[in-house]
């Protein structure tokens, strides 16, 4: 069924089999043959109206598929009515062929026939679904879990577009096929109503194209995710593999791909479990942030040698990019080295085992390392010589050159992803109470008579330092690389594909007019698409303003603020669309304050309370800072005003208190609700941090969020204060809860909230930024903690 | 600390808390030198062999920390990482290394947890030496 002639050169672990494999089989059979349709028929219309109910069918599961991926505002992303029209007209046909039609056993088709060609269309399509099915599984309840990175790439809205486009097209160029099928003139009375309901099957089918390209119209499913579609593969990876001594340059760069693969799935899976995977130990992390500063140091070498060969072949052109990508792999390197420096004094609570991702990430060292020099048995270990691949050696053609750029491409994505995820575990692994400290290594003023202790705040603040400047310098070097892979034509490039279309998946909300036309434009660049949707924003609160509407103003969530901020919005358009005079001081001081990175500092600041309820020496100092800098706000500083008052570190720093009874509880905002992480043109990466606990007890939630980037964005969910709380979802009936919420790196808004059950007390803790029901945008709230302050639905 | 005192201390240990403490000071040692070493390190292969050395002895040192009988820490003077040409200081700590996977490997421990943290260390130690170890060593 598959067309391995079509498919685009690749290195051999991407042999796997891919939804293009099937897809572009049936888009071909779907088509009209050379050979003229002879006269249907009382035989060959039954052929056809059995071949053409099974593929209306499978189009139909197709269809539905889509419908469930993209959810009710995602249907709307793919185009008003596109789905309904196209799955009411699939039904249609189907209801038009009658249920004679799928009656019997399959016939005998003649080879070649119109029948024949449908029938294997039909056939190609539920293989071709089979493998998107290999992404998902059925969640407990019912619904679809995510089981690879692909899942959510299948369901992004372009990808769903660009399906539902391809779908379309085959069923407008069957339905011609039905159009123009001739009647034999001697066919009976019973051949000629078939022949009728075909055509009226293929009138349906017409009209299932018709809705979706008035959708298409509107939103054309671009190319490069027609591509990305094409280029999604089943998941299943081969078993893990070492390289041997006779390997070829084509070879190492196809283990290399595979291995990249298999370790980044293997590490996005233990993050998932970082809260009690036993094999998640500090052994592990060392192993594998060790083994990725082995890695990068190959890449830098492998990317040395192209530019060199590229001065040798005369592509010129080339060398900047080559060199780019080798510089950043340096700055990846030292990095990673810091991420490994840090593991040397932190401990978690298992330890001696070796994880799956480790072990990958030690072969993909070798993979990489083989690459680079010329040693058949070369490993990272000290050697008498490390003799540097000749560039002649390494990409003798251009094929090869492309290759060792794609299998480079996926290397880089995987430590990438090692440092997207490792940033994830060890927030984890920290809000899980994980990460411990020997003894031994603490300074002397601490006093702790057990053999480990809880890691100090500063320990993981820098732990999370760390790894964000690795995620950051990864992601630099990730994007330098695809730049080069779209100048040679990498296959690798569908690596940039997948990430603009997740990018896409996380927007799934109706687009203003600005966004739109960008995206119609042709625009892929989500920085610039992020700033259409900002403006959209603005023109919205404009429009509200004009109409008088002030129900429908809105005021922007403080990660909106800063994804303007960071994507290049003017202050004056910060404030523009801060809106109201009152809160859009202390927002802007906030934001103004915050902007230059200072996450170490910040969050060192932070509290960090024991299991056993007893502050650490350095909590207490905290606190008291705290209340001095709470007084000061009080006394209508502002936050600059207080920060200069107390020092610098309590410049984002904000706690509010919640006068509830029986029960009294603190909501400690340390480090702000967010601060960008990354050095200036970098890219997005924020953080924010609180504690919620009790005073009388040991009953608190703590934890943290931080997204760098896109694909970090996290929930963490921890409900407290009455002892029938189990979570947000019953807000209402809780004493409080505390929400940390995802997504400043995509459309999900940041927000932290603090909810107190109405008339428990005289007071409420309140904090939120960001369309957090009943929260507060920071300005209002930085204003305004005094007793009885309620959002709406408290 | 010197090489010349850690490698002293290891070799005149007596008993398994001796050893243990020891063994947990030349991990240290081996941690502290290999990095120091591996931020100048001239050649790549170095680098990597001495970045991933640093990573099994920091292991090393918690397999020994998790021992039952290590003693609470005594004050003792600063570490004072090996310094000269990244070859020797391969070579330095490629030996004390070796003894030190020696001593783990033949030590009389008792308990269990004993056993498992000089298991543990030697196994890195050994990683620790196939490391470094130049022709010859």
């Amino acid at each position: 069924v598959t067309d391995d002639h079509s498919r685009e050169q690749e290195p051999r672990s991407a042999t796997r089999a891919v939804f293009g494999d099937f897809w572009r089989r049936a888009t071909q059979l779907a088509l009209p043959s050379a050979q003229p349709e002879r006269a249907a028929g009382v035989q060959q219309i039954r052929h056809i109206s059995f071949a053409l109910d099974r593929a209306i069918t499978v189009m139909r599961r197709y269809v539905t598929d889509l419908e469930a991926n993209a959810g009710g505002v995602g249907r709307s992303a793919l185009g008003a009515g596109a789905i309904e029209g196209c799955l009411t007209s699939l039904e249609r046909a189907a209801d038009a062929l009658g249920p004679e039609a799928s009656s019997g056993d399959p016939p005998p088709f003649h080879r070649g026939a119109l029948a024949e060609r449908i029938d294997s269309y039909a056939t190609a399509m539920i293989y071709g679904r089979d493998l998107l099915h290999t992404h998902f599984a059925t969640a407990p309840d019912g619904g679809r879990e995510a089981r690879s990175d692909w899942a959510p790439v299948i369901a992004s809205v372009p990808v769903s577009r660009a399906l539902l486009a391809g779908l379309a097209d085959q069923a407008r160029a069957i339905a011609v096929q039905i159009a123009a099928l001739p009647l034999d003139p001697t066919a009976t009375v019973d051949a000629a109503a078939g022949w009728r309901r075909l055509r009226a099957a293929g009138h349906h089918l017409r009209a299932a194209d018709g809705a979706v390209q008035a959708a298409q119209w509107q939103a054309p499913a671009g190319d490069e995710y027609r591509r990305l579609l094409d280029a999604i593969p089943i998941n299943a990876l081969p078993p893990p593999q070492l390289p041997s001594a006779t390997e070829t340059i084509s070879s190492l760069c196809a283990g290399m791909i595979s291995t990249a693969q298999r370790a980044g799935r293997a590490q996005q899976d233990l993050a998932a479990r970082a809260t009690w995977a036993p094999e998640l130990t500090a052994d592990s992390m060392r192993h594998i942030a060790a083994h990725c500063v082995v890695t990068s140091l190959n890449a830098e070498i492998v990317f040395h040698v192209l530019a060199e060969r590229a001065r040798q072949i005369g592509s010129h052109a080339l060398i900047p990019d080559l060199l780019a990508v080798a510089d950043r792999a340096v700055e990846g390197r030292h990095a990673w080295l810091a991420v490994a420096r840090n593991w040397d004094q932190m401990v978690t609570d298992t330890r001696g085992y070796l994880s799956r991702p480790s072990l990958e990430a030690a072969a993909l060292a070798q993979w990489t390392g083989r690459l680079a020099y010329v040693g058949q048995d070369w490993t990272p270990a000290r050697r008498p010589s490390a003799d540097v691949r000749d560039p002649a050696a390494l990409a003798a053609d251009p094929a090869a050159f492309t290759g060792v750029i794609t299998a480079m491409h996926y290397a880089l994505a995987t430590l990438s992803r090692f440092a997207t995820t490792g940033l994830d575990t060890v927030l984890a692994a920290t809000t899980a109470g994980r990460l411990y400290v020997t003894t031994r290594s603490l300074p002397d003023k601490y006093d702790v008579p057990r053999r480990f202790a809880d890691a100090p705040h500063d320990r993981v603040t820098r732990a999370i330092w760390v790894y964000s400047r690795a995620a950051a310098a990864c992601r630099d070097t990730l994007q330098s690389a695809g730049r080069v892979a779209d100048a040679v034509g990498a296959p690798s490039r569908v690596l940039t594909a997948v990430e603009q279309a997740l990018a896409h998946a996380e927007g799934l909300v109706p687009r203003g007019r600005v966004e739109q036309s960008l995206l119609d434009l042709g625009v892929t660049d989500t920085r610039m698409l992020r700033r259409g949707a900002a403006l959209d924003g603005i023109a919205q609160r404009l429009l509200a303003d004009a109409r008088g509407d002030r129900a429908a103003e809105r005021q922007p969530g403080l990660g909106e603020l800063i994804s303007m901020l960071s994507t290049g919005s003017s202050p004056a358009a910060l404030l523009a669309a801060t809106g109201d005079t009152e809160a859009r001081g202390p927002v802007y001081d906030t934001l103004a304050g915050q902007y230059v990175p200072r996450l170490a500092d910040d969050l060192a600041a932070g509290p960090a309370p024991d299991e056993d309820g007893s502050p650490a020496r350095h909590q207490t100092r905290h606190e008291a800072r705290l209340e001095d800098f709470a007084e000061l706000r009080g006394w209508g500083l502002t936050v600059d005003q207080a920060a200069t008052r107390l020092g610098v570190e309590e410049r984002s720093a904000w706690r509010y208190q919640a006068e509830v009874e029986p029960l009294s509880w603190e909501l400690v905002l340390f480090g702000g609700l967010s601060e960008r992480l990354a050095e200036p043109g970098g890219g997005p990466g924020y953080r924010a941090g609180c504690c919620l606990r009790g005073r009388g007890g040991a009953r608190r939630a703590r934890g943290s969020y931080l997204s760098a980037g896109a694909r970090s964005s996290r929930v963490v969910r921890r409900s407290c204060g009455d002892p029938g709380a189990r979570g947000v979802g019953e807000g209402r009936r809780s004493g409080l809860w505390c929400r940390f919420s995802p997504g400043l790196g995509g459309r999900r808004r940041p927000g932290l909230a603090a909810r107190c059950r109405p008339g428990l007390g005289p007071g409420v803790a309140l904090a939120g930024s960001g369309p957090v029901a009943g929260g507060l945008p920071l300005g209002q709230l930085a204003t305004r903690s005094a007793p009885g302050l309620a959002g709406p639905g408290m | 600390m010197t090489d010349d005192a850690v490698t002293g201390r290891l070799e005149r240990a007596e008993g398994i808390p001796d050893l243990l403490e020891a063994a947990y000071g030349a991990f240290e040692y081996i941690l502290e030198t290999a990095r120091l070493a591996g931020s100048h390190a001239g050649g790549a292969a170095l680098l990597s062999a001495f970045t991933l050395a640093a990573a099994a002895a920091a292991s090393g040192r918690d397999a020994i920390a998790a021992a039952q009988s290590l003693p609470p820490p005594t004050e003792l003077p600063p570490l004072e990482p090996a310094e000269g040409p990244d070859g020797d200081v391969a070579d330095h700590l490629a030996a004390l290394a070796r003894m030190l996977r020696d001593r783990l490997t033949t030590a009389p421990a008792a308990t269990a947890s004993d056993r498992a943290g000089c298991a543990d260390g030697a196994t890195q130690a050994g990683r620790i030496h196939e490391l470094l170890a130049g022709p010859g060593l």
